[in-house]
C-alpha cells in the first residue's frame, strides 16, 4: 500500500497533475491507472485489469453523479485522501498526503459554485457512455440492470437550497405578501450541514468512502449456516460479520455460485478428512481488502503462507485476486490430502519489488 | 406488502405513492366507461380509446383503475419483476367509493395535464451541459422541425416528426480542419432566422461559429475571447435582438455583439463589453423592446439597453447560487437557479415579484411558451415541471410535474409556441422524451379530483 501511495502522491507527479490542463483522454488515464496498479507487487492480467478499471470508473461515476452539493467533488476527493492517510504508515508518506491536501485546497477551494458545477459537468461528460454493471451497486439498489444509476427522489437537498413546494409573492417593498404551496413530488428533507473541508473533519457524505463497507445483515444461506452451526463457540459474532462483509465481487460471482463453491469445497474436504474439515471456517477474500486494512496477515501475497499460518486457526483462505481460483482450489485440495510443500521463492518476489522501486526513483 | 406512506400527488392521471423502503407508482385513470383489458401492455377502454400507458419501470405495484359512475375498478396489483407477465391476469378487486369525503384544499388543482407520447432517439447521448436542447422551428408554423442536442464536441440534429428532414451529426471543429479527435466542448447551439434564411449558431470553446442551416458550411467564426493568449476560454449564452444583431457571452464575463447582414459572409463584430465578473451563463432578449438581460456564474443579473451601444439599465443582486437559465416574456424576466429556485423579476418597475422553490437540485434548462405564458423547468432531480406565469402581475402557478425515471435532465423545450407539447433530454441517455397535453383531463376535472382523493383513501385501506 505504501508503495502505491508513495508513487501516486509523488511530488513531481502531483505538480504535473495540478497544472491547469484539459481533461485527460481515456487512453492516457487507462495507462496511468495500469502503471499505478503495477507500482505495487500486485500483478493483474489483462482481464482483471479491465475489471478493476471498470470498477474504478463506475465507482467514480456514481460518486460524481450523486454529488448534489456544489463542493461535492472536492468532498469526495477529501474522503479519498482521508482513506489514503489511514492506509499509510510512515511519517514521510503522511507528510506527502498532507501536502496533497494543501495543493488540492489551493486549487479548488476558492472556486465559485458555478465553476464547481462546470467542473462536475466536465467530469460527467468524461465518464459519459461508461455503463458497466457493478454487482455491489446492483445489490445496494443504486444501479439499474442496464448500467445506469438510480437517481433518488428523496434525501436531503443541497446546502443553500430549500425544499421544493413553496411559491412566495413579494410586494413592492420587497417583503413576502403571500405564500402558496404546491405538490412538489419526491420526498426530500431539509439540507444538512455542508461537509467540512478542513484537513480533518466530517465530510458530510459517504461518497468516496469504501463501497464494500456495508451494514451487515445476517442471512441464512447455507454458507453462513455452516458458520452458525459449527463455529459459534470459536468465532465471535463480530468476526462472523466480517466474513459476510468480505463478499466482494470483482468477478461478479453471485451468492449462489459462492454457496455452490463452498458446498463443493466443504464436501470434498469432509470426504478426505472425515469430519475434520467440517470444523473449518470458510473465509473468502477477494481483492485482499481485509488484509490490507487489518494488517493481521502481513504475508497475504503468498497464498501458501497464509494457509500455513491459518491452519492452526482452522481457517481456509482463498485468495481469488489472481483469478486462478481453480488452481488455488486445487492447491487447497492437494494440501488437504498429500500436504505438498511447495513454497514460492521469496527472494524472487522481493527482488521484483526492489526493481520496481528503483525504476520509480 | 408495504404500507402506503403518503400520497404525493392526489390529482391527475398519474398518482405517485411511496411505500416504506421501495418507491412505487400507480397509475389511476378514471373514465366514464368501463375499463376493458386487451392483454399485453396495452389497456383499452371498451369504447376503443387507449388508456394512457405511463411508463412503469422499477415499480413495485401497478394499479390501473377505471370507473363507471361511482365504482372504481382496481385491475392489477403486481410486482415489478413480473408485471408484464401478470398484466393479463384477472381483475383483482373492485372497490366502491363514497362521494362524501372532503378533498384537501391546500393544494392547487392541476388542470393542465401532459402525458408521455413518444421518444426521439439521438445518435449519441446528451452531455451534461446546461440548456442542452435547442429547436429549429418551421417558419410561420410555430412548431418544431428539428431538435439539436450536444454530445461533447458533436451536435446531434434529429427531426421531430417529419420524415423529410434527415438526421445529422455535426462535429464542431475549426473551419477547414479535420482533426481525428474532436476536443472542442460545445456550450450552446441555436437556430437563428434572419430574412427568410435560417442559420445555425454554435457557441463553444472555439468561440462563435455561424453555419448554414444544415450545419455543413461554416460561414463565420470569431474566437470571442478577451485575452487571446489565455487558454481554456469559451463562449456561452446566445441571443438575438432585433432581426440582425447577435449577442454572445463568454467565459470572462463579456458580451460580444455581432451584426448579421443579409449576406452572411459579411458578419461584423460590432462591440465587446465587459458586463460581468464571472462567466456568462445565459442571455435573454425581449422580442418587443431592445432590452438584453445577462446572467453569470456568480448569480448576478444585469439588464442592458441596445441603442447605438450597450447601455446599463439595472443590476440585480445575487442570491448565492448561479443563474443557469434565463427567459424574457412581456415585462418579466424569469430566472432559474442552481439552487432549484425560479424567480420572476419585473422590468416595470425593476423588482422581484415571485420566488418559487421549484426543484430539489440544479435547474438545468427552462423554456417559455410565448403565446400562452407557460414556463417549463427541468432539473437534475429528474423532474420536469410546467408553470404558468400571469400576464398581468407575473405571478407563478404550478401546472404540471412529471418524474422521468433516473434521468439527470439537462435540456427541455416546448415543441410549440402554445406550450402544449414539450420534450426533455437527459445526461448519458440517447432518448428525448416527448410529452403532449392530454385531452381527457379538461373534462370533468372536478369529479376526477374528487374521485382521485377517494380512490387514494380506498387504496390506502386496501393495501395496509
Amino acid at each position: 500500500m505504501d508503495d502505491i501511495v508513495g508513487i501516486m502522491l509523488n511530488e513531481k507527479f502531483l505538480t504535473q497533475l495540478f497544472k491547469p490542463q484539459a481533461i485527460y483522454n481515456k487512453t492516457a488515464l487507462r495507462e496511468l491507472f495500469e502503471d499505478l496498479a503495477h507500482a505495487s507487487i500486485m500483478r493483474l492480467d489483462a482481464a482483471s485489469m479491465d475489471k478493476l478499471y471498470d470498477l474504478m470508473i463506475m465507482a467514480f461515476k456514481y460518486q460524481i453523479l450523486m454529488a448534489c452539493q456544489p463542493c461535492g467533488p472536492i468532498l469526495i476527493t477529501l474522503n479519498h485522501i482521508d482513506a489514503i492517510r489511514n492506509f499509510v504508515s510512515t511519517p514521510a508518506l503522511q507528510l506527502q498526503v498532507d501536502k496533497t491536501y494543501t495543493m488540492l485546497m489551493q486549487t479548488y477551494a476558492h472556486l465559485t459554485i458555478g465553476e464547481l458545477h462546470t467542473l462536475r459537468n466536465s467530469l460527467l461528460n468524461f465518464l459519459q457512455g461508461h455503463r458497466v454493471r457493478v454487482s455491489v451497486f446492483l445489490r445496494h439498489k443504486v444501479q439499474n440492470t442496464d448500467g445506469t444509476f438510480i437517481i433518488p427522489t428523496s434525501g436531503p437537498v443541497p446546502p443553500g437550497c430549500e425544499l421544493p413546494g413553496v411559491i412566495r409573492f413579494f410586494d413592492s417593498n420587497g417583503s413576502v405578501c403571500h405564500t402558496r404551496h404546491f405538490p412538489a413530488g419526491g420526498e426530500y428533507v431539509a439540507a444538512c450541514e455542508p461537509g467540512s473541508m478542513e484537513m480533518h473533519g466530517n465530510r458530510g457524505t459517504d461518497l468516496g468512502c469504501n463501497i464494500y463497507k456495508v451494514p451487515v445483515t445476517i442471512d441464512t444461506s447455507p454458507m453462513n449456516m455452516y458458520n452458525d452451526d459449527q463455529t459459534a463457540s470459536t468465532t465471535a459474532s463480530g468476526e462472523r460479520a466480517q466474513y459476510q462483509d468480505l463478499e466482494a465481487d470483482g468477478f461478479r460471482l453471485g451468492k449462489e455460485e459462492l454457496n455452490l463453491l463452498m458446498a463443493q469445497l466443504l464436501g470434498s474436504q469432509t470426504e478426505h478428512n472425515q469430519g475434520f474439515g467440517s470444523k473449518e471456517v470458510i473465509r473468502l477474500t477477494l481483492f485482499g481488502v481485509e488484509e490490507e486494512k487489518s494488517c493481521s496477515f502481513p504475508h497475504s501475497r503468498n497464498p501458501i503462507m497464509l494457509k500455513e499460518e491459518s491452519q492452526s486457526k482452522k481457517i481456509v483462505h482463498i485468495d481469488a485476486r489472481n483469478r486462478s481460483s481453480s488452481t488455488v482450489l486445487e492447491r487447497v485440495y492437494d494440501e488437504m490430502t498429500v500436504q505438498r510443500e511447495e513454497l514460492q521463492s521469496h527472494d524472487e518476489e522481493e527482488q521484483d519489488l526492489l526493481d520496481l522501486l528503483d525504476s520509480v526513483i | 406488502m408495504g404500507r402506503i406512506g403518503r400520497w404525493e400527488k392526489l390529482r391527475g392521471c398519474e398518482i405517485q405513492q411511496r411505500f416504506e423502503r421501495q418507491t412505487c407508482k400507480s397509475i389511476v385513470e378514471l373514465h366514464q366507461h368501463q375499463v376493458r383489458q386487451e392483454g399485453g401492455t396495452n389497456v383499452q377502454y371498451s369504447n376503443g380509446e387507449r388508456l394512457p400507458r405511463c411508463h412503469v419501470p422499477q415499480t413495485e405495484l401497478l394499479c390501473v383503475c377505471g370507473y363507471s359512475s361511482c365504482e372504481v375498478l382496481l385491475l392489477h396489483v403486481l410486482s415489478s419483476t413480473s408485471y408484464r407477465k401478470t398484466y393479463s391476469t384477472a381483475v383483482l378487486t373492485t372497490i366502491n367509493f363514497r362521494t362524501d369525503i372532503p378533498k384537501p384544499d391546500s393544494w392547487e388543482c392541476e388542470v393542465l395535464m401532459y402525458e408521455r407520447n413518444g421518444i426521439l432517439t439521438l445518435v449519441t447521448s446528451a452531455s451534461a451541459i446546461g440548456n442542452n436542447l435547442s429547436l429549429q422551428f418551421v417558419p410561420e408554423k410555430k412548431t418544431a422541425l428539428t431538435v439539436a442536442v450536444i454530445h461533447e464536441g458533436y451536435i446531434n440534429v434529429i427531426p421531430v416528426c417529419s420524415s423529410e428532414v434527415r438526421a445529422r451529426y455535426i462535429p464542431c471543429v475549426e473551419s477547414g480542419t479535420r482533426p481525428r479527435h474532436v476536443s472542442t466542448s460545445v456550450t450552446q447551439v441555436m437556430w437563428y432566422s434572419v430574412r427568410k434564411q435560417q442559420l445555425f449558431v454554435v457557441a463553444s470553446s472555439l468561440g462563435l461559429q455561424i453555419f448554414d442551416e444544415d450545419g455543413r458550411v461554416c460561414k463565420f467564426s470569431h474566437p470571442c475571447t478577451d485575452y487571446p493568449d489565455v487558454g481554456s476560454s469559451f463562449a456561452r449564452g446566445l441571443a438575438v435582438i432585433g432581426c440582425d444583431t447577435l449577442c454572445v457571452g463568454n467565459s470572462s464575463g463579456s458580451i460580444n455583439i455581432f451584426h448579421v447582414p443579409e449576406e452572411v459572409d459579411e458578419v461584423a463584430h460590432v462591440e465587446c463589453k465587459r458586463v460581468h465578473k464571472k462567466a456568462v451563463t445565459d442571455i435573454a432578449t425581449s422580442p418587443a423592446s431592445n432590452l438584453i438581460v445577462s446572467a453569470d456564474d456568480s448569480g448576478a443579473l444585469s439588464a442592458w439597453k441596445m441603442e447605438q451601444e450597450l447601455k446599463p439599465v439595472y443590476e440585480f443582486a445575487t442570491f448565492g447560487y448561479p443563474c443557469t437559465s434565463l427567459k424574457m416574456w412581456k415585462d418579466f424576466i424569469v430566472c432559474a437557479y442552481g439552487s432549484g429556485h425560479i424567480r420572476v423579476f419585473g422590468t416595470q418597475p425593476w423588482s422581484l415579484i415571485c420566488e418559487v422553490a421549484a426543484h430539489a437540485r440544479w435547474i438545468t434548462a427552462t423554456d417559455m411558451a410565448l403565446e400562452t405564458g407557460y414556463f417549463l423547468s427541468v432539473s437534475e432531480d429528474s423532474f420536469a415541471k410546467v408553470w404558468h406565469i400571469s400576464e398581468e402581475d407575473g405571478r407563478v402557478t404550478h401546472k404540471f410535474s412529471t418524474h422521468v425515471q433516473d434521468a439527470l435532465l439537462v435540456g427541455g423545450r416546448f415543441l410549440t409556441a402554445a406550450g402544449d407539447k414539450f420534450c426533455v433530454a437527459a445526461y448519458d441517455s440517447c432518448d428525448i422524451v416527448c410529452y403532449s397535453q392530454s385531452q381527457i383531463c379538461h373534462t370533468q376535472s372536478t369529479l376526477r379530483t374528487h374521485a382521485d382523493d377517494l380512490l387514494c383513501l380506498q387504496l390506502h385501506t386496501l393495501m395496509s
